[in-house]
């Protein structure tokens, strides 16, 4: 057998990937041969790690001649998609910066495991456990094939282990992301962990992209496996038409619930929701356009408060407005329904609609992505509207011709009257994706998402 | 010189007076270690490690000391005490770089790795172990290609070697000896991130590579070793026998099936031994009728 494992000029060892090592390992022979060759990396090669390190928000204030030093002394890796790079509750001493590729960090919080970030190029992870010696915060799994840079604690410290406003700097923004993933965590598994009801924000960023319809859909979907425990709040602002599309007549609404003091505040909420014969209820926001200024942030917390001890699921159909109100539901939900359609100017808002959903801290299991066509022949199609939104359309409506019109007439929903129906049949398959995530019950495993891959050395 | 009855006061109080000084500068009343690096009577390297573990890591007397170690000439002696002529005097300079993390050091540490005497190899290979990172673990690999998968420098690894370090070593080609010693390193690391690597070795390694890796996997407890583990119960040596089956007891998802039944009655009494243990461990009290029917 031939040596595999050489001494190099600098003293470091640099051995030959074998022919054992992943795919990618192989798909990367330039590369790791020329690794293999010399230990002192290349002046490209350094112009590189310099890059990916310069990107890093950690090392924004270090000097050039340090990055250099740090530089030489980081390992690159492989790792091919689906690999777990690190293992939550596990202890670490390196910081790993992405070159190339995405990761996801999910947290598993028991009942359920939340991906609470998605990492691209110039990310970086484990700072937590590396700089202030906890256990790793979640596993950190790559979503594709993977090239990172790894930062050991030694070499960190014998390059500026003097610098102790730098490292105090770095500690404190691991302390920073580290508190900003926990609370993503347990905003997501909250309602899990106290077994209250799942809060479902339906948010369309376009008026007349079907929104309404889909959410009362919605509701009868879910209702029809729990009847009598799904809530539809309506607070498509300034008008509400979601108990009308229902066939029911509002005689209260939550706009009037603002003046009635906290000891009654339950019961005059409760008695104000609607019962549809099919199982679902529904909660008018505001019988009156000008009614809808009374519902301001605070109630709707207090309201959906009292609410989650009541219902399973609780849908919130929520204009086109991001204004408090939107802010303060975003705030309590678990899971984020945006409604597309399939307009360029709908688009458009639904990919700005998708960034600030993001910067809010919504993690990108709990999003889900509806293309609802209310039209035969949609202006953009299906992969043009996901190449804007950056992202995959998890549900696709088709053109249901006028059955959403003749069943407003009727006062039916058609996920319960007709499920056969493009509508029915979409709101089933929204319905699943929901349960799926949030069904009290379920044992999420992190093994559906991940299997361990090997890590190969790339240079 | 020949040594008289007050021989051992002379010496403890020539400790006593040292370890005052060391005190003093802990305390911050003087600014300089003086110490004799090559101090027949009193190992000072011994002094300052006692005297280091005896501080808080992250507080300011600590942190005085170490000062005062590696930014003083003293840092200057340890570092000159290295290539000294004497064995002794390289093994206390290589134990105080090792207690006071000088990675500085590590390339002049690596080479005392190949020396004659036992006492510098030893004093050589913790120091890496303690200070760690690439460039102490990449030391000890060398080392243990060259001198064989040793305990010392196995341990040494496993403490030096930073997050998915064996992990990419396993993970290529490595000459006879390296691959069973650092999956035995990894084991002892206790990831779960070496537990792909390590089965992926076993499945096509030697023997001894696969009886390593079978102890590895029981340290680590890892479900995802246990078909492969399952798979060496049957192995023709008895070696991969009883690391599997050790393995398999340690694991708690593991479901006894018939190869580990099948252990009771192996010909080796070892293999039978942990078989039995393993099966008590996950609660099923061996049946040899059964076995031998």
């Amino acid at each position: 057998m031939g040596l595999q494992v050489e001494r190099s000029r600098g003293g470091d060892l640099k051995g030959r990937p074998s022919a054992s090592v992943a795919d990618l390992a192989r798909r990367q022979e330039g590369r790791a041969s020329l690794a293999a060759d010399g230990g002192w990396p290349s002046y490209h090669e350094m112009l590189g790690r310099v890059a990916v390190l310069e990107r890093a928000p950690l090392f924004f204030s270090l000097p050039e001649f340090i990055l250099r030093n740090l530089a030489r002394r980081v390992r690159q890796l492989a790792v091919s998609a689906r690999g777990i790079v690190i293992y939550q509750g596990e202890p670490g001493d390196t910081i790993f910066f992405i070159e190339s590729g995405c990761v996801n960090v999910i947290v598993e919080r028991p009942p359920g495991a939340v991906t609470v970030a998605v990492l691209g190029p110039g990310d970086f992870f484990g700072e937590a456990a590396c700089m202030l010696n906890r256990p790793q915060q979640g596993y950190v799994i790559a979503q594709t094939d993977c090239r990172l840079i790894a930062l050991d604690r030694q070499s960190l410290n014998a390059v500026v282990g003097r610098d102790v406003d730098f490292l105090d700097e770095m500690r404190r923004l691991a302390d920073q992301r580290y508190r900003a993933f926990a609370d993503t965590a347990v905003q997501a598994t909250w309602g899990l962990l106290l077994d209250e009801a799942t809060v479902i924000g339906l948010y369309s960023p376009k008026g007349g992209s079907g929104g309404t319809c889909i959410a009362l859909n919605l509701v009868g979907a879910l209702s029809q496996a729990h009847p009598g425990q799904v809530l539809l709040v309506d607070l498509d602002f300034p008008y509400s038409h979601a108990a009308l599309l229902a066939g029911l007549v509002p005689t209260s609404c939550l706009a009037r619930l603002a003046q009635v003091p906290s000891n009654t505040f339950e019961e005059a909420l409760l008695s104000t929701v609607l019962y549809h014969s099919g199982g679902p209820m529904i909660l008018p926001g505001a019988l009156r356009p000008e009614e809808s200024d009374e519902v301001t942030a605070e109630l709707i917390v207090r309201a959906i408060t009292v609410l989650r001890k009541t219902f399973r699921y609780v849908v919130v159909d929520l204009g086109i407005a991001i204004d408090d109100a939107a802010l303060a539901v975003f705030d309590l939900t678990q899971h984020v329904v945006l409604v597309a359609a399939p307009e360029l100017s709908a688009v458009k808002s639904a990919a700005d609609a998708l960034e600030i959903l993001r910067k809010l801290g919504t993690p990108d299991d709990r999003l889900t992505v509806v293309l609802n066509n209310r039209t035969p022949k949609p202006a953009v199609l299906r992969p043009a509207v996901e190449r804007m939104l950056k992202r995959a359309v998890d549900v696709e409506i088709a053109f249901d011709g006028s059955k959403p019109d003749q069943a407003a007439l009727t006062g039916t929903i058609l996920s319960m009257a007709d499920p056969r129906s493009e509508v029915g049949r979409g709101a089933q398959e929204l319905a699943q994706i929901i349960r799926d995530a949030h069904g009290k019950g379920r044992t999420p495993h992190l093994d559906s998402v991940a299997a361990a891959a090997p890590v190969a050395e790339d240079c | 010189m020949a040594r008289g009855p007050l021989e051992p006061a002379r010496v403890a109080i020539h400790r006593s007076l040292l370890r005052h000084h060391i005190r003093s500068v802990v305390a911050g009343k003087a600014d300089r270690l003086n110490i004799d690096l090559e101090d027949r009577d009193v190992d000072p390297a011994r002094l300052l490690i006692e005297a280091a573990t005896a501080l808080d890591r992250g507080g300011v007397l600590y942190a005085r000391l170490v000062a005062a170690v590696t930014h003083s000439s003293l840092a200057n002696d340890v570092i000159d005490g290295l290539g000294s002529r004497h064995a002794v005097v390289r093994a206390r300079c290589a134990r105080i770089i090792g207690a006071f993390q000088m990675e500085q050091a590590v390339p002049l540490i690596a080479p005392l790795l190949r020396s004659k005497e036992w006492v510098v190899r030893e004093a050589a290979t913790r120091a890496l172990g303690a200070i760690g990172g690439v460039r102490s673990a990449d030391a000890l690999v060398g080392a243990i290609q060259r001198m064989g998968p040793r305990p010392a420098l196995i341990v040494a690894l496993a403490r030096a070697a930073p997050d998915l370090y064996l992990e990419t070593v396993l993970s290529r080609k490595q000459p006879r000896g390296v691959q069973p010693a650092v999956a035995t390193a990894a084991g002892l690391r206790c990831r779960k991130s070496a537990v792909a690597p390590i089965v992926g070795q076993m499945s096509e390694g030697s023997s001894r590579l696969r009886a390593a890796g079978g102890r590895a996997l029981g340290s680590i407890g890892a479900p995802a070793g246990i078909p492969v583990l399952v798979e060496c119960l049957e192995h023709r040596d008895w070696r991969v026998r009883l690391s599997a089956a050790k393995a398999l007891g340690k694991i708690k998802d593991f479901q006894p099936g018939w190869q580990l039944h099948a252990c009771l009655v192996d010909r080796n009494a070892r293999v039978r031994s942990a078989a039995h243990y393993a099966l008590r461990r996950h609660g099923r009290m061996p049946n040899l009728t059964s076995v031998r029917a």
